[in-house]
């Protein structure tokens, strides 16, 4: 029996022990997660499609990477700030643009007010889950909050897993985030009524409020931000923005202290400058080589198919097969120790229960630096 | 293997200020004398000083890390890349990392270890910590092996105390203390100063307690200051940021200067010394785990702003700031700054600092050490700026004293390289770590101090004619050892278990890639 901690989702449960029968007091997700890293493992390294050594997988990717003239670092979701760490040095030495796929413009226009997960649940007031389903995305957030349903909101479209836990549902249609949230202000400060006027009053009736929200746009995350700011004049106000990838947080973090910038930068002239975000670099056709790294990001981003790519990953993946180089590497978490940011930042420590028999990414990502 | 040969040399630590002697190099630490084939560098007519050492800044964690996605452009919160390279641009090489929060320690350990060039060092927030407050209230003897074990837990240098107990109480309620017998949060202020404090001494470490005091930027504050000074008597502790805490007038009232009266009790009691957290004018970012300041600021700035909840230990507020010449609480803030400069007697305990990035950044101190050397430059400033508040410090007297470069040698690297018990730093003896500052000697003293011509760190150099000669790896992490009763675990793992989010067995950082290289400093227990 071995101490570890699950990958699967934002949370970095840090209280699994992995046996021989496998791991204990995981979620389904964490089943998930230990499961797809477990038995059968693809050839460590691919080259066109034939299996060859690490060696000679690494040579052709330094030479690739490093004859291109506008190279892509993309993805990090899903492995240590170590091996991050490492990533975001490589991406300088081949002048490439990286980008980790933040959503931070909210944050930077107006900053947040945020607590980690243990002060959301000492201080027990009004939880507001905006437009997510941790029920389903983060099994074990809910128990690690200690929410009581009574004291639980959820706005979504319509009566998701999570509302069936919660006392409170209110119903609104996924356009009408903005518009609603900006009501729900103006009734927050007794300006006039609108349609959200019953959780306006829960919320001015409670001294704590937590607002939980998953992947919105922009507009949408400026909007929850500034319904805290107010808030906070006269309760405590905090968000808790949900991660599904176990180290988003981290990339996001890394990124920031090694360049100065959150999302997507470029090094295309030796320092750091904020840079378009992927999608429009591949739509304008600026990208002439592709590192992804820990991530499966073919799907929402199908140009990346016919572009020289190598992949590193623990698993194989639907970009790792598309990619001219793939590695599969020991697993984060599994195999190899680092640490993750949980999803509220606390940095968590990430185990290593199982003896490694190939090189993690952070090795990948070294050997490749080494070989440019 | 080095010479510097023929430089004025400043070496206060030893007595030296100004001869002309030079300075030998052998694997990183100074030494008597080496071959007459020994690099040279031609040092005549020029300065030579140990490398400066910062006693309080903030360059890494999660806090400066917040206002770095705040602030993108990074002119005020530089990347780690760009803190170590322009920190030893300006000749400095060792620097404190002023509030590090324990649960984040090895957020702020990776950033130091993508820090290049500088050492650096941690102080460890302990002022708001829940288990501690329960171990004060029922175990007060064991607080001392709690926060040895804290030390370790972290890879820190030593204890910081920010408004011990008013950010319990915002987070409790967006409440705050106003008094050191408060009994808010469950114990006192003066119980945490007190105990802590104590704790501190008897384990002899080599940096005494680093108190952030309670009332931050309050009028009439000094008073609180006085009380936290009389609470501690005659144990060592060092003031953090003193200007931030030396305000006459009544709170929610207009502020005035007390800058004297709070230099006077520091010149008379030589246990205690304090950085002074100098405010220049201009862009500014305040970062503080004194959260309910922050929500002051943000209704005076309606800006941004970023206010981030620590569980069982602290806060955090940030708020992007411009202070202005022609503000009147601004100027008075930079009056007091510089009047603790110009009253205090004693450099050796006072520090130069601009708590950065709260009262400007870094980048600014060569201009301070103008401010400071240069009366005429000074009284032009004095002139510039808002008259009223001039007319509440007593700087309208013309304070005719200027800083000797010995003197700025003593408050920019002597003097806090021995408050924070770094024997190998801070001076040019034999033995001491080979970290060296030349500087071409120039009337404009910004200029001089803006512009090293070299910088010797651990005997490479690394700045050779005002340009940056290498780059890549990071200094040492300066850590503390200090000895605990291993039967203090089971009772914080009880303490923790309600308290905290993460496993007992998370907590305390052993990864090595976190804590190497390492530079350990001894604990003397007394």
């Amino acid at each position: 029996m071995a101490d570890a901690t699950c990958m699967g989702c934002g949370c970095a449960c840090d209280d699994i022990d992995v046996t021989d029968a496998g791991p204990t007091r995981t979620c389904p997700l964490g089943d998930a997660w230990f499961a797809a890293r477990s038995g059968d493992r693809p050839p460590v390294a691919r080259l066109d499609g034939r299996t060859v050594s690490v060696d000679e997988a690494v040579d052709a990717a330094a030479a690739m990477l490093s004859q291109a003239r506008a190279p892509l670092v993309y993805g990090l979701g899903q492995t240590s700030c170590e091996a991050q760490r490492r990533a975001v040095a490589l991406a300088e030495a081949i002048g490439a643009v990286i980008d980790v796929g933040a959503a931070v413009d909210a944050y930077t226009s107006i900053g947040s007010s945020t607590a980690t997960f243990g002060e959301i649940r000492d201080r027990p007031g009004l939880v507001v889950v905006w437009r997510a389903d941790p029920a389903v995305t983060h099994p074990r957030l809910l128990e690690r909050l200690r929410l009581d349903p009574a004291d639980v909101v959820v706005v979504d479209a319509q009566r998701t897993a999570t509302a069936e836990a919660a006392a409170g549902f209110v119903e609104l249609e996924a356009s009408g985030d903005f518009e609603a949230l900006w009501a729900l202000r103006a009734s927050i400060r007794g300006d006039e009524a609108g349609r959200l006027d019953d959780l306006a009053e829960r919320i001015l009736a409670a001294r704590h409020v937590a607002i939980i929200y998953g992947a919105v746009d922009e507009l949408t995350a400026l909007a929850l931000l500034s319904v805290v700011r107010d808030l906070s004049r006269d309760r405590h106000a905090v968000t808790l923005a949900l991660r599904a990838d176990g180290n988003a947080r981290g990339a996001e973090d890394v990124l920031t202290w090694k360049t100065g910038f959150a999302s997507a930068v470029s090094f295309a002239r030796g320092f750091p400058r904020e840079a378009p975000r992927v999608a429009a670099l591949l739509e304008r056709g600026e990208v002439d080589a592709a590192l992804v790294v820990a991530a499966d990001p073919l799907e929402e981003l199908p140009r990346l198919r016919g572009l020289p790519m190598v992949a590193v990953d623990a698993l194989e993946t639907a970009t790792s097969r598309a990619a001219r180089i793939a590695f599969a590497t020991a697993a984060d978490g599994i195999e190899v120790p680092g640490t993750v940011h949980r999803m509220d930042g606390v940095p968590v420590p990430v185990r290593a229960p199982r003896a490694a028999d190939r090189p993690g990414v952070e090795d990948v990502l070294a050997a490749i630096g080494g070989r440019l | 293997m080095l010479r510097i040969a023929g430089g004025r040399v400043y070496d206060p630590a030893h007595g030296v200020a100004g001869e002309v002697r030079d300075v030998c190099v052998q694997d990183g630490k100074i030494v008597a004398d080496v071959p007459a084939d020994a690099r040279k560098i031609d040092a005549r007519g020029m300065v030579v000083m140990p490398g400066g050492v910062d006693i309080h800044a903030h360059i890494a964690g999660p806090k400066v890390n917040a206002a770095r996605k705040l602030a993108p452009e990074g002119s005020i919160v530089p990347s780690t890349f760009d803190t170590g390279h322009r920190y030893a641009l300006l000749g400095y090489t060792t620097v404190v990392e002023a509030a590090t929060p324990p649960l984040a320690a090895r957020h702020t350990l990776s950033e130091i270890r993508d820090t290049p060039i500088i050492d650096a060092a941690c102080l460890v927030l302990m002022g708001n910590n829940l288990p501690l407050f329960e171990l004060i209230r029922t175990e007060p003897a064991r607080v001392r092996e709690a926060i040895a074990w804290w030390l370790r837990a972290t890879g820190g240098y030593g204890v910081k105390l920010v408004n011990p107990g008013g950010i319990e109480m915002w987070k409790r309620d967006n409440g705050n203390v106003t008094s050191l017998d408060d009994e808010g949060p469950g114990v006192t202020p003066r119980q945490v100063l007190e105990t802590i404090a104590g704790a501190v001494h008897d384990l002899g470490l080599p940096h005494p307690v680093h108190v952030h005091c309670n009332n931050l930027g309050v009028s009439g504050n000094w008073r609180t200051t006085l009380d936290t000074l009389d609470t501690l008597e005659g144990r060592r502790a060092h003031l953090a940021h003193l200007q931030f805490h030396a305000y006459g007038g009544r709170p929610g009232g207009r502020p005035r200067s007390r800058a004297p009266e709070l230099a006077e009790h520091i010149n008379a009691h030589p246990e205690l010394s304090a950085d002074v957290g100098q405010v220049m004018f201009g862009p500014a970012m305040t970062m503080t785990a004194d959260a309910p300041v922050s929500a002051v600021l943000r209704e005076i700035t309606h800006g941004k702003w970023v206010n981030a909840d620590t569980e069982a230990e602290t806060g955090c507020g940030i708020v992007p700031f411009t202070y202005r010449e022609r503000n009147y609480v601004h100027a008075l803030q930079w009056g007091i700054g510089l009047e603790l400069f110009l009253l205090s007697r004693d450099p050796w305990r006072i520090v130069l600092s601009t708590d950065h990035p709260n009262g400007g950044s870094f980048l600014s101190y060569p201009r301070l050490i103008r401010l400071l050397m240069d009366r005429e430059f000074r009284n032009e400033e004095i002139r510039r700026v808002n008259g009223q508040a001039m007319k509440r410090t007593v700087l309208l007297d013309d304070l005719d004293r200027e800083y000797t470069l010995e003197e700025i040698a003593i408050i920019t690297r002597a003097g806090p390289a021995r408050l924070l018990g770094l024997c190998d730093k801070g001076h040019l003896g034999v033995g001491a770590d080979a970290d060296i500052t030349v500087y071409d000697d120039r009337a404009d003293r910004e200029a001089m101090f803006a512009a090293p011509r070299y910088v010797i760190k651990d005997g490479r150099t690394v700045v050779e004619d005002g340009e940056l000669r290498a780059t890549g790896r990071a200094g040492n992490l300066l850590r503390v050892a200090a000895e605990y009763d291993p039967g203090i675990e089971p009772t914080l793992e009880e303490l923790f278990a309600d308290r905290y989010s993460v496993q007992f067995t998370s907590y305390p950082v052993q990864e090595p890639w976190l804590l190497e290289p390492a530079r350990t400093v001894a604990a003397e227990p007394r």
